[in-house]
């Protein structure tokens, strides 16, 4: 406790003889007061003893204090030449006039003392301000004696300075070099020179930092990671770039996904679709693009649609019509091959025709001649008659004489039945002779008589007969001149018989020729049915695979697409359909028998 | 003649499922158009008379005949004449370089009376010329109708028949038989193999796969499933890097075959 006094300055030990006096005056005074029974006297005694211990202290203070005065100045002037100088002013020097005797020589020392620092910090800090205007070479004269530290700590912070330079150069030249992992080396520092170098290098990891999650964030974008954020907790620019990079990318993944989801429903056939969000900059462009894309898409798609509707349509057209040609060809065929049955029939008869008109007309010839020998034989017959006529008379004559003779002998009879009845009985036989000649001449006269009849009437029938012969020879002579004219028309029948049939013939033959024509026409008419047909359903399958996009309608809106087809095109659709089914009811394939294998066997090299 | 709707459904699904031909309700008057003058030649009253002769034939002749008279045979010499350019200019020169045993293999499905084959043949000779002789180059040409296949292999066709063909061919490939009729040669004829064959066989017969089928314009009888059915059969018949022609009404939908499109109605197997 001594040994601390001691040491302790004077103004402490003053101050620890002025708590050790106040402490004893105190104590007096409490001790006084508890001899003392009642409060007020208690209390009188107390302020009686604060009292004395300041009375105390104002003696002692008066003792001590005169001499302190003046080191008090001294002090005080110290303490103002301190704080001018800490406040710059370092010209301020101790007023020596103000003290007297030991005071003004310790003032003088102190003065000189205090201009010599100032001189000697000036050439200090003027090597430091040269440091300062980055002149690390300035020289700095040798201080004597222990101010040698100045030249040392001088020269240390030369050494440090160019060392922290050099390793700044160094960190410069690397980052020149993009070496952004080099660091300074802070072990060769120390103090805050090792901080500054720790600091420079927790500044270029400050700075470095941030570069590194955006890289880190680039490179991942750069393989397509657009989930990647700058994470890291910046400020101020690097915030900035954080913000930057973040939205950025978000930007670059809303857009994506946006165009993506757009692509894949385009890919999926529907095209009613469009970029609907705000795109800046160059993605507006893209934007534009798609949207036009899309639009195009959409447009060609619908000229197709029509299109492929119009073909499906007209190709359908175009195959019935095909099929009702075809059917139409196939009936021509089919008459005409009925109409050759037919033409073969009539040419078949007209050939006959012709050979009976030929017939007939030798037939009409020889009758021609018959009747010609008829009309000579009439006439004979009609001289024949003549004959017959002139016989007749001659037999008449004779007939009359026949008479003449009848009647003499019917006389003569008579005459000799006179005799002989005359004669009696002797002539009695004679008398029947003579009756009986007279019976013979009056059967004679009788049948000459008859015969006369007879031959009158024969005269008169070969008048008759030579008038009906006379008839029949004109008539014989009509019937050659007609059958003359029945044989010309048999010649001209049976020639025109023979021209119609080498006529039937050539039409025939063109007949064939047509036939040809159009069974050729039955066939190309059936394949064009077939191929138009097959066209057809390729056609429905476009329209069908177009059918497939959904499309924006020309106002944008979105329409089904079988409400755009037209009634016809369904109708007929409809009835297709109607047919397959049909044609699928009424064959089941069970009940179908399987036909005999018609194939050739041997098919040479192949 | 009529044939009453059941008639004909009954007859139209014997046709479909023996010859793969598919007739709709509107080919009524096309059934009885050609079928009428058999009902008459054989004293039919009716075409149910015919159905029962017809499946109960035992002999293939009521089906030949029937073969003969339904289908159709529409062909000309030079038809659908880019198919032909196409295959002079891209399939032969591709062929020639390719096919190392000289063997070409070509066939004419559906020949018809024979114009197809005898034009392909006609353009492989020129085609090849003197190095022909180093070549099979014999077509197989399969038609279902007899009757076609008959006048093909006469080989007789009327002079408007061939205006479409080009005046060095019918020099080099053709002879006067009278003044309305032209023959080919039998050079050419020698080059074609005319078989009888239905498409519709499950079962294709041949050696070797084609190099090249030529199918026009007779798928467009089939339905869908006969057609997808033959040319799946088809395909498994061709070469890789073999063509098939079609039609060019038809064409082939990329859902049911991997022959690749090449030009309208040519497509190729891959390889």
């Amino acid at each position: 406790m001594f040994t601390w006094y001691k040491k302790a300055k004077v103004s402490n030990k003053l101050l620890a003889s002025y708590i050790f006096l106040a402490f004893i005056s105190v104590l007096i005074s409490y001790l006084a007061a508890y001899q003392v029974s009642s409060d007020v006297a208690r209390e009188s005694v107390l302020s009686g003893g604060v009292l004395l211990f300041l009375i105390i202290g104002l003696i002692i203070s008066r003792r001590v204090s005169k001499p302190f005065l003046e080191l008090k100045n001294l002090i005080g002037q110290i303490e103002h030449m301190t704080n001018e100088h800490e406040t710059g002013d370092i010209d301020v020097m101790i007023p020596e006039d103000q003290f007297d005797g030991e005071y003004q020589i310790i003032v003088k020392k102190i003065n000189r003392m205090v201009n010599d620092l100032v001189s000697m910090n000036k050439k200090a800090m003027d090597v430091v301000a040269q440091f300062g205007k980055g002149n690390f070479e300035a020289p700095l004269e040798n201080f004597p004696g222990k101010k040698a530290f100045i030249n040392e700590s001088i020269e240390t912070l030369r050494t440090d300075l160019k060392k922290v330079h050099a390793e700044i150069n160094r960190l410069i030249k690397a980052a020149h070099e993009g070496r952004l992992s080099e660091r300074a080396d802070s072990s060769e520092f120390s103090g805050d020179w090792a901080t500054l170098i720790d600091g420079l290098n927790s500044l270029i990891d400050a700075i470095l930092a941030p570069i590194q999650e955006v890289s880190a964030v680039l490179n991942e974008l750069d393989k397509g990671n657009l989930q990647m954020r700058v994470e890291g907790n910046y400020k101020g620019d690097h915030e900035r770039i954080k913000i930057a990079l973040n939205d950025t990318v978000t930007t670059l993944e809303n857009n994506i996904k946006e165009v993506s989801e757009v692509l894949t429903e385009m890919s999926e056939g529907n095209m009613d679709v469009a970029i609907t969000t705000e795109y800046r900059g160059d993605f507006s462009a893209l934007k534009k693009s798609l949207n036009h894309i899309i639009q195009s898409f959409n447009s060609l798609l619908h000229n197709i649609n029509n299109a492929s509707n119009q073909v499906a349509a007209g190709s359908k057209q175009v195959s019935d019509s095909a099929q009702e040609l075809a059917s139409g060809a196939t009936e021509q065929a089919s008459s005409i091959e009925q109409l050759t049955a037919s033409m073969e029939e009539i040419s078949s008869q007209t050939d006959n025709n012709a050979k009976h008109a030929g017939k007939a007309d030798s037939l009409v010839n020889v009758a021609k001649k018959e009747a010609v020998q008829g009309n000579d034989r009439m006439a004979e017959m009609l001289k024949s008659m003549d004959d017959i006529n002139e016989s007749s008379s001659n037999i008449s004559k004779i007939i009359k004489v026949i008479d003449e003779i009848a009647f003499q002998t019917n006389i003569l009879a008579l005459n000799a039945a006179v005799e002989a009845a005359r004669a009696g009985q002797h002539g009695k036989g004679f008398a029947v002779v003579a009756e009986e000649v007279r019976n013979l001449a009056a059967r004679s006269a009788g049948a000459a008589k008859e015969t006369t009849a007879l031959i009158e009437g024969s005269i008169k029938k070969v008048e008759k007969g030579t008038k009906i012969a006379k008839d029949t020879a004109g008539a014989l002579n009509k019937i050659v001149d007609a059958v003359t004219e029945v044989a010309t028309s048999v010649n001209n029948i049976a020639v025109a018989s023979k021209e119609q049939a080498s006529g039937i013939s050539q039409i025939n033959q063109g007949i064939m020729q047509v036939s040809q024509v159009v069974q050729a026409n039955s066939a190309t008419s059936e394949e064009s049915a077939a191929a138009s047909e097959e066209l057809t359903s390729q056609a429905e399958l476009l329209r069908e695979m177009v059918a497939k996009f959904k499309l924006k309608d020309a106002s944008g809106q979105t329409f089904s697409e079988s409400e755009k087809i037209s009634p016809k095109v369904l109708k007929m659709i409809e009835k297709l359909g109607k047919q397959e089914n049909e044609r699928e009811l009424v064959q089941p394939e069970k009940q179908v028998p399987v036909a005999a294998a018609i194939n050739d066997h041997d098919f040479g090299k192949y | 003649m009529v044939i009453t709707t059941k008639e004909f459904n009954q007859l139209a699904a014997y046709i479909e499922k023996n010859y793969g031909i598919h007739l709709k309700t509107e080919k009524k008057t096309l059934v009885v158009g050609r079928l009428q003058h058999i009902l008459q030649e054989k004293n039919f009253q009716n075409f149910t008379e015919y159905y029962e002769y017809l499946i109960q034939d035992k002999t293939r002749q009521a089906a030949v005949t029937l073969i003969n008279n339904i289908t159709t045979n529409h062909t000309f010499f030079m038809r659908e004449a880019d198919h032909f350019i196409f295959f002079r200019d891209q399939v032969l020169p591709f062929l020639k370089e390719t096919v190392k045993d000289k063997d070409l293999r070509i066939w004419s499905a559906g020949c018809s009376t024979g114009e197809e084959p005898y034009t392909l043949s006609m353009i492989i000779n020129d085609f090849f010329g003197k190095e022909k002789f180093w070549w099979d180059t014999k077509i197989l040409a399969t038609d279902i109708s007899e009757k076609v296949l008959l006048k093909a292999r006469v080989g007789r066709y009327l002079d408007r028949q061939i205006e479409t063909v080009p005046d060095q061919w019918k020099q080099n490939y053709f002879k006067k038989v009278n003044d309305q009729t032209t023959e080919i040669k039998e050079t050419i004829k020698n080059e074609v193999i005319f078989r009888r064959f239905n498409l519709i066989d499950k079962c294709f017969p041949f050696k070797r796969k084609f190099h090249v089928i030529f199918c026009r314009n007779v798928m467009i009888y089939f339905d869908n499933q006969t057609k997808n059915d033959l040319i799946h059969r088809f395909y498994e018949c061709t070469e890789p890097g073999g063509f098939l022609f079609i039609g060019h009404s038809e064409s082939l939908s990329r859902d049911i075959t991997d022959y690749k499109y090449v030009i309208p109605a040519v497509y190729r197997k891959g390889g």
